[in-house]
């Protein structure tokens, strides 16, 4: 007995140990969000199980139309971004346009930027009676009104379109590198023109790829917070998330955990269907692709004069995505009240709410909040996916792939409701254990909703490392963490690093969760422009987060410069 | 006998504490004491409460000084008063601390945290010579901080002269209403129009509000006035503290103007009070009665434009005084608002839908 303790590989344990604590973590947090859904009143109170919450949601009128107005915001947005992916991917992967370098760093550095941000920007530059986009229209052209309205539904839809264009780019160009350039070899033999080409050969066979895009998409749409909240909630739209936040955060009355968790509820059962589709997406894609290990490439297509065109519709985007939003919010902040550029406007500008920043003892400790976490969210994820991944990839365990499937249940399923539930947790537990409302709660939910980030690009890097040598090491006797931080580690070091480097980014950006729970201890940089601005303070706001961007910027820019180096980016995240 | 005698003492004891629920710190110095045991406190408030970061900095030089005090006020911006009075009352009994020292709300969220025995029992006026019952809003639980004159307010560069509205009838006014349909901005809260139906009735304000909600074109919480200033919505059909507002945009040169809307015109009166689970109530109790003292209101006038009527020589009282306005009294909204709870919800409710449209 003695001896078989003895014999015991205690860090094998500790991986499994922390890979099923994690997994759990995950189901329990969903099986919460039902739970909630099914009583009444607030976290601690007395309550039966009762099905009123489903009863009043589906009775309401309201979640009809909260239902309708996310289904066509979800459509907007993926009319603008998957067309424009798919364009960018064809430019990049599959013509000579010259540059492709910088077009990919600056496509791929669009995705880092905060959404709100530019969602408050694009409210500067295209509201009817404000947007300085529409008052030059409306000079130029001697128009009474404003011939562009951002506050709609589908001007909602093409600002979100707009900034996840960057990551349609991404998945389609994975699906583009991969395929098998013989059918594009074979028409150009044909004398089949290269348009012909693109529609009739190339489109069908990233098709698969595409579906998956406009699925990812949708489920990324359904869930969006940020410019819902922005631009909409002030015009009267709202979306699933923004009424889920207004019911949590209400107008009048308590908050209806219950009736959130009815929508949450059914929100996970819709991303949950959408994940077969998907998946089968997937699995069709990959039939497309080349075999792996021939280094088979395809002449690419020669644009000719049409670079000029292709380098052109970059720029434009570029210009709309990033430039002129965050020009607008660089004005704004330069204002004593929002105007229109004008020479009375430009007689008032100053720097003044730069210098009222100072006082702002909050705001530090906003900042100091948020690199708290763009170190301990990535470090946790790492470590923690290198345990599943581990599990998954190199040891014989039954059921390794439910433990896989789990780890990547977060990623379909909207992340607020996961803060949603941990938030339910804190509270009831606030009594004993007294998280509620601390940073670690935050910590929590960021590391459990990104681990099926993580484990993706550590399970493609895992798989690659032969089996021999840590079975090598196995057979002179070294406990597994040895092999495993002597042997695997170094070997798919750039796959950590890229995912350290991609969730760091991602708890800088995150909005949508942090909304849910930070509280005056943990403030993060993101929640405190979100308060300046649902609170009526914008040109504060956009102050702010001027700062946020010129302080965040090289960093952000440093980081990716490095994650492109590890060679990882466009394999990882598809 | 000795045990008699100690039994005696402890039922007197209890008898005493069952009369007197107020909290045991009685006096200024007790409560000065003990807030020198707490070295933070935490306030969550809309992002511009009394003046936005650099108001608050200088109330907390100032409240340090008044009491002698190293005390550090940490605010953060957070969500609409009811949101933060929910919170609240969530943590309350989910038996968690308070994640805000101090609630800062008016007449309406203070019932709230009443029916919901939220709050902490305090003798402001007992305690603090510089405040009066009057003061008192919700006695014993609400200071009043500041007087706020609630009404339409708009952007003069975009709402013609000939069409400007005098009260709020006028919004609804088709000779008139064509100048913002479709551009009209609303609260997201009823509460306004419900305390209209104390001067209208129930079947007016329910007409209005129909009016209303087809002319809308969006939803604007009290604080954000500046989206008016700007223009991105000309004209709002109710703002808290429209009139401070006015004072506040026009000292920067903003075109914006206020109208009351009703007579008697319907004021918030924004409190300050400290709820039961607070983890810092000295400290905040004393800023509470500093907020009221000549020295707080003086910050409070300076950065905000926003005074109390019932603090001498304020620019509220002043302009009470001067334009004779008649303001509902604070009993009445209070007993509206307790009795509404039970009696007035069907109307709650009926205009919550109504907004929803």
């Amino acid at each position: 007995m003695k001896k078989n303790i003895s014999n015991l590989d205690w860090s094998r344990l500790l991986l499994l140990g922390v890979a099923g604590i994690s997994a759990l973590a995950i189901l329990g947090l969903l099986a919460m969000v039902v739970w909630m859904s099914l009583r009444t009143g607030v976290p601690g109170q007395p309550s039966s199980y009762t099905l009123k919450n489903y009863t009043a949601l589906l009775n309401d009128p309201y979640t009809y139309r909260v239902m309708v107005t996310t289904l066509i915001f979800s459509a907007v947005t993926i009319a603008v971004s998957v067309p424009l992916g798919f364009v960018f991917a064809w430019l990049i992967e599959r013509t000579d346009l010259p540059y492709k370098a910088l077009a990919m760093s600056l496509l791929s550095i669009g995705i880092l930027f905060p959404t709100f941000l530019k969602a408050m920007g694009w409210v500067f530059l295209l509201h009817p009676r404000i947007g300085v986009i529409n008052i030059f229209l409306m000079q130029l052209f001697g128009l009474k009104n404003a011939p562009l309205n951002i506050a709609t539904l589908p001007g909602i839809g093409f600002v979100e379109g707009l900034t996840l264009a960057p990551l349609a780019y991404v998945m389609i160009s994975a699906a583009l590198r991969g395929m098998n350039p013989a059918f594009v070899e074979a028409a150009s033999i044909h004398g089949v023109s290269k348009w012909r080409t693109l529609l009739r050969v190339e489109l069908p066979l990233v098709w698969p790829a595409l579906v998956s895009a406009v699925i990812w998409m949708l489920t990324v749409a359904i869930a969006a917070f940020d410019v819902p909240g922005v631009i909409g909630m002030a015009n009267n739209i709202f979306t699933f998330s923004t009424a889920i936040y207004f019911m949590i955060n209400p107008n009048e009355g308590l908050p209806r955990y219950g009736l959130s968790g009815a929508y949450g509820t059914i929100m996970v059962g819709l991303s949950l269907i959408l994940m077969f589709p998907y998946f089968r997406a997937l699995k069709q894609s990959h039939r497309y692709q080349i075999i792996s290990g021939k280094s088979y490439q395809s002449r690419p297509i020669e644009l000719g004069r049409w670079w000029l065109f292709g380098w052109g519709l970059l720029g434009l985007y570029l210009v709309l995505a990033f430039i002129l939003p965050l020009l607008a919010i660089f004005w704004v902040s330069l204002l004593p009240y929002v105007q229109v550029p004008s020479r009375q406007a430009f007689s008032v500008a100053s720097f003044e709410r730069y210098s009222a920043v100072v006082f702002d003892s909050a705001l530090l400790q906003a900042a100091w909040n948020t690199l708290v976490l763009m170190v301990a969210v990535p470090t946790l994820i790492v470590s923690i996916s290198t345990a599943i991944s581990w599990v998954v990839t190199r040891s014989r365990m039954r059921g390794r792939m439910v433990l896989d499937a789990i780890a990547f249940l977060p990623h379909p399923v909207p992340h607020l409701l996961f803060a949603l539930a941990i938030a339910y947790v804190a509270l009831l537990v606030s009594d004993v254990v007294p998280l509620y409302g601390t940073l670690f709660v935050l910590l929590a939910v960021y590391v459990i909703c990104w681990i099926s980030f993580g484990t993706r690009v550590l399970n493609n890097s895992m798989v690659q490392v032969h089996r021999e040598l840590e079975e090598a090491a196995q057979v002179g006797g070294v406990p597994t963490f040895r092999v495993l931080w002597k042997v695997i580690l170094p070997l798919i070091r750039p796959g950590l690093v890229y995912a350290w480097i991609w969730t760091s980014l991602s708890a800088y950006r995150e909005l949508t969760m942090a909304v849910f729970l930070a509280s005056p201890n943990s403030q993060l940089l993101s929640t405190y422009i979100w308060g300046q601005w649902h609170g009526g303070g914008l040109g504060d706001a956009a102050a702010i987060a001027v700062i946020m961007i010129a302080i965040m910027s090289p960093l952000v820019t440093s980081f990716w410069i490095y994650a492109r180096q590890q060679q990882h980016v466009a394999s990882s995240v598809s | 006998m000795k045990a008699r005698g100690s039994g005696f003492l402890l039922t007197l004891l209890l008898a005493l504490a069952a009369a007197c629920p107020l909290s045991a710190a009685e006096t200024l110095d007790q409560l000065i004491a003990g807030a020198k045991k707490e070295p933070e406190m935490t306030f969550i408030a809309g992002a511009s409460v009394f003046g936005g970061p650099r108001a608050l900095s200088e109330i907390e030089a100032a409240f340090n000084k008044k009491f002698s005090l190293n005390a550090r006020l940490r605010f953060a911006a957070g969500p609409e008063m009811n949101a933060v009075a929910a919170r609240v009352i969530t943590e309350l009994r989910s038996g968690a601390k308070s994640s805000t020292d101090i609630y800062h709300g008016s007449q309406s969220h203070f019932s709230l945290l009443h029916q919901e025995k939220a709050l902490e029992q305090v003798n402001w006026s007992g305690v603090f010579p510089w405040i009066s019952k009057p003061m008192e809003i919700f006695p014993n639980e609400g200071v009043l901080i500041f007087t706020s004159l609630r009404g339409i307010i708009y952007n003069s560069n975009l709402i013609p002269k000939d069409k400007t509205p005098k009260t709020y009838e006028d919004l609804v006014d088709p000779r008139l209403s064509q100048a913002w349909a479709g551009k009209l901005a609303i609260p997201p809260y009823v509460s306004w129009l419900v305390e209209l139906s104390m001067i209208w009735n129930e079947e007016r304000v329910k007409n209005f509000t129909r009016k209303l909600v087809v002319l809308s074109g969006g939803r604007l919480r009290y604080g954000e006035e500046e989206r008016v200033v700007s223009g991105e919505f000309p004209i709002a059909a109710n703002m808290g503290g429209a009139v401070e507002q006015m004072w506040k945009w026009q000292g920067k040169g903003a075109p914006l103007i206020a109208v009351t809307g009703s007579n008697p015109v319907l004021p918030s009166y924004f409190q300050l009070g400290v709820p039961k689970n607070s983890a810092h109530p000295n400290l905040a109790k004393l800023l509470a009665a500093f907020m009221v003292s000549r020295e707080g209101q003086a910050i409070l006038e300076k950065h905000e434009s926003a005074s109390s009527h019932l603090v001498d020589g304020t620019k509220m009282a002043k302009y009470l005084r001067e334009t004779r306005i008649v303001l509902q009294q604070p009993k009445d909204s209070i007993a509206f608002y307790l009795k509404g709870e039970e009696g007035g919800l069907e109307l709650k409710e009926e205009l919550t839908k109504m907004l929803k449209q």
